[in-house]
């Protein structure tokens, strides 16, 4: 029973002096909502002008003809060098191309698979185009066309060697083969797995949420440490309160907060955002699988907070070291640049970003209309490393208070 | 100013005061420290070396020292902030390793600092406080009641701290420490930065809870508060525990080798290295017009002293042998040297 008085005292003050603080409040929850505001609208424009570094293209080849190789060759001729074209091995599998795909390592991914059309029965090549659900249209066209330019080039190719080939013999008959081998680029209008494409909001809503949300390291750090710079620590630690109760006290009101900031965020993307000429924020059909990934971005943002706080002295440190380490876990995740226009070697160290993890759960809701078995994976990472941060904070914590 | 006047006036009278009462009698030991060490990781000496003290119950006890003498690692030890490197610690015959709730609860800390939540009013952080110190219901309630009274806080109790002003501030420090009625309150430098009113009252206010039978530890820089103040005083230099009883105890011990001269400020010059060279006069500081000589035994060395005078034609305006007060006495036991310059 004492402790539940003790618990209760720490909540109420902690959430009483984050109310007070109107100021710091409002900065809390408002200036998230107006960087994701001008951020995404600003990013939505840069986004169409820009000409990203070579887009990662991957050939997959399930036709098993010459055209795959002409088709690498044709793309690889392409003068403005605006994509890295990669034929993958022909073990690989759809499945292996949706991974590629979806999480941002290829821009844009080629399937090359055989058809059987009624009016010739003869088998002809299918092109099936698909892009990240998270690449900007601008690049998406840009990577169309380039196919489109290849095939193009391939099928000129064919028609003046097969119109060289019937000129001398005269044969009607062989016009048949105009149409034999004829390639068709079929672009994937839905992702890999049926999911709408994306809108730039979906892109950047969740990025500079999830942003805002690790942020939070810094006032909530700066919090436990004036209560030890003032001396209030010092009063806390000669009563017979334990640790857990005064974590708990931190943890719960920021928790809310961080909530409550989400939700803004969210509301904001869905409704403002569309008023003022950007995208509308569509935000998918499992708000279970919603609700599991923000709560799982929000206790992993919240711990490392607390791990900042126990591992600073002093406001600055905290301010600081808070605030460029979240922009270097934000750089390297996929939030101030997505990924997929990253260098590959980049790419791989997005994965041990929990902004990555938090990004990618939020945009296999919002983007692919995925459910929680697809963001599992993402919510355990974020689960594990909140933990992990909690445990190390805890550990700092209880050591301060404790006689020395 | 007016509100000052006004919680002069509605300062609790003693039957108020007796709900802080204690069962435990004046008789008892409140405080047993026994050859305590304590020493700060990576310091290259302990802080506090081989101290023993023992404090009855009911006592208000000064603990004075230059900076750096060790007191603030002292309280710290009997509060439970800090770990002796050996020896023990018992308050009310219990130690912290055998039983930290119920000791944390025999003792209420006034830090240094306004530990409290500027942006919380007084009774919001009152019942912070007391929650945390395990009380609740219509018990931390009438609590908080009390303690707002008895720091005269009533019309400002539901202010915000930040607005208080450094007296207000202070007196809520005091009585924070107080919610839980512990036994024994340990105070260091509660009267720091306030006008001589507040420290009145707060001085009002210690002197109705010892009145009750609370053993209070009371550290200050301000010897005359001690003085006034404490029944007992002990004090501490470099970690050892030098002195301890009562004022009179203390001043009749230690202040007797001790021979103050005033003279004319053009004399002191040719004074100085007169009374200097003279035989069992071991220091001697000069501050114009005051020289005051150190010696082994001052009424047997007085004669010696004024011939000297007499024969270099000099004659001091007063002559005083003992030390004048508390001041003067911690001077002569621990140096004028200054202890925090670098």
């Amino acid at each position: 029973m004492r402790r539940l008085h003790q618990l209760r005292a720490a909540l109420g003050k902690e959430a009483l002096a984050l109310i007070r603080d109107t100021e710091a409040l409002l900065i809390l929850i408002v200036m998230p909502a107006v960087f994701v505001l001008i951020m995404s609208l600003a990013l939505q424009d840069t986004f169409a002008h820009q000409i990203p570094k070579p887009m990662r293209l991957v050939i997959l080849d399930e036709a098993h003809t010459t055209f795959a190789p002409r088709l690498t060759a044709a793309l690889h001729k392409d003068p403005s060098l605006a994509v890295s074209v990669q034929a993958l091995d022909n073990r690989a599998s759809r499945a292996h191309v949706r991974k590629l795909v979806h999480t941002g390592r290829v821009a844009v991914a080629l399937v090359l698979s055989q058809s059987q059309p009624h009016h010739t029965h003869t088998p002809s090549i299918v092109v099936t185009l698909y892009t990240n659900p998270a690449l900007p249209a601008q690049m998406r066209a840009l990577g169309i066309s380039l196919v489109r330019q290849a095939m193009a080039q391939l099928d000129a190719t064919r028609l003046a060697s097969t119109l060289q080939q019937l000129m001398p013999s005269g044969t009607p008959s062989g016009l048949l083969t105009l149409t034999q081998g004829a390639a068709r680029l079929e672009v994937a209008k839905q992702g890999l797995n049926g999911a709408p494409t994306p809108t730039s909001a979906q892109q950047n809503v969740p990025a500079w949420a999830l942003l805002a949300m690790f942020f939070l390291a810094i006032p909530l750090s700066v919090s436990l440490i004036k209560e030890r710079q003032q001396g209030v620590l010092l009063r806390l630690r000669s009563l017979p309160v334990p640790s857990w109760v005064l974590l708990t006290g931190k943890i719960l009101p920021y928790f809310v907060v961080n909530t409550i900031q989400l939700a803004v965020v969210l509301l904001e993307g869905m409704y403002l955002l569309p008023l003022l000429g950007g995208d509308a924020l569509t935000i998918g059909h499992a708000p279970l699988a919603l609700g599991v990934i923000a709560t799982a971005a929000n206790l992993a943002a919240i711990s490392y907070g607390l791990l900042v706080a126990t591992v600073v002295r002093t406001q600055e440190q905290a301010t600081s070291f808070g605030a460029v380490s979240v922009l270097i876990m934000a750089a390297i995740g996929g939030i101030l640049v997505p990924t997929m226009v990253m260098p590959p070697v980049m790419q791989r160290f997005a994965a041990i970003s929990p902004m990555s993890w938090g990004l990618d759960g939020f945009q296999a809701i919002f983007v692919r209309n995925e459910g929680l078995t697809t963001i599992l994976p993402d919510t355990w990472h974020l689960i594990g490393f909140g933990t992990v941060c909690l445990i190390v904070a805890a550990a700092r914590f209880r050591h301060e208070l404790r006689p020395q | 100013m007016r509100l000052f006047f006004r919680d002069m006036l509605t300062r609790p009278t003693p039957t108020t005061v007796s709900a802080f009462a204690n069962t435990h009698t004046a008789s008892e030991l409140a405080i047993d420290i026994h050859e305590v060490v304590g020493r700060y990781p990576r310091a290259d000496r302990a802080s506090i070396d081989h101290v023993s003290l023992q404090v009855r119950a009911g006592t208000i006890l000064g603990l004075l020292g230059p900076n750096g003498a060790g007191k603030t690692t002292l309280l710290s030890m009997l509060c439970a902030l800090m770990r002796p490197r050996s020896g023990t610690i018992q308050v009310h015959g219990l130690q912290f390793k055998d039983h930290p709730d119920a000791y944390k609860d025999l003792i209420g800390l006034v830090p240094q600092s306004l530990a409290l939540y500027s942006r919380l009013t007084a009774r919001e952080n009152l019942a912070v406080f007391g929650r945390m110190s395990g009380l609740a219901g219509r018990q931390l309630h009438a609590r908080m009641d009390f303690a707002i009274a008895f720091a005269g806080l009533e019309e400002v109790a539901d202010q915000r701290v930040e607005r208080y002003s450094g007296g207000l501030q202070r007196r809520l420090n005091l009585v924070t420490a107080l919610l839980p009625d512990p036994p024994i309150l340990v105070l260091d430098e509660p009267t720091v930065g306030i006008d001589p009113q507040s420290r009145h009252a707060i001085h009002e206010n210690l002197r109705q809870l010892s009145r009750t039978g609370k053993t209070i530890i009371y550290t200050s820089h301000y010897l005359d508060e001690v003085e006034q103040l404490c029944d007992e005083i002990a004090i501490l230099d470099r970690g050892r525990l030098i002195a301890q009883g009562s004022l009179g105890v203390l001043l009749a011990q230690f202040t007797g080798n001790q021979i103050e001269l005033r003279f004319e400020p053009q004399s002191i010059s040719t004074a100085a290295p007169i009374l200097r060279a003279l035989a069992g006069v071991y220091d001697m500081t000069v501050a114009t017009p005051l020289i005051t000589l150190m010696t082994d035994n001052p009424y047997q060395r007085l004669p010696q002293v004024l011939s000297a005078l007499e024969v270099a034609h000099l004659r001091p305006l007063t002559l005083m042998v003992g030390a004048r007060d508390l001041e003067q006495t911690f001077l002569n036991l621990t140096g004028t040297r200054l202890r925090d310059t670098p």
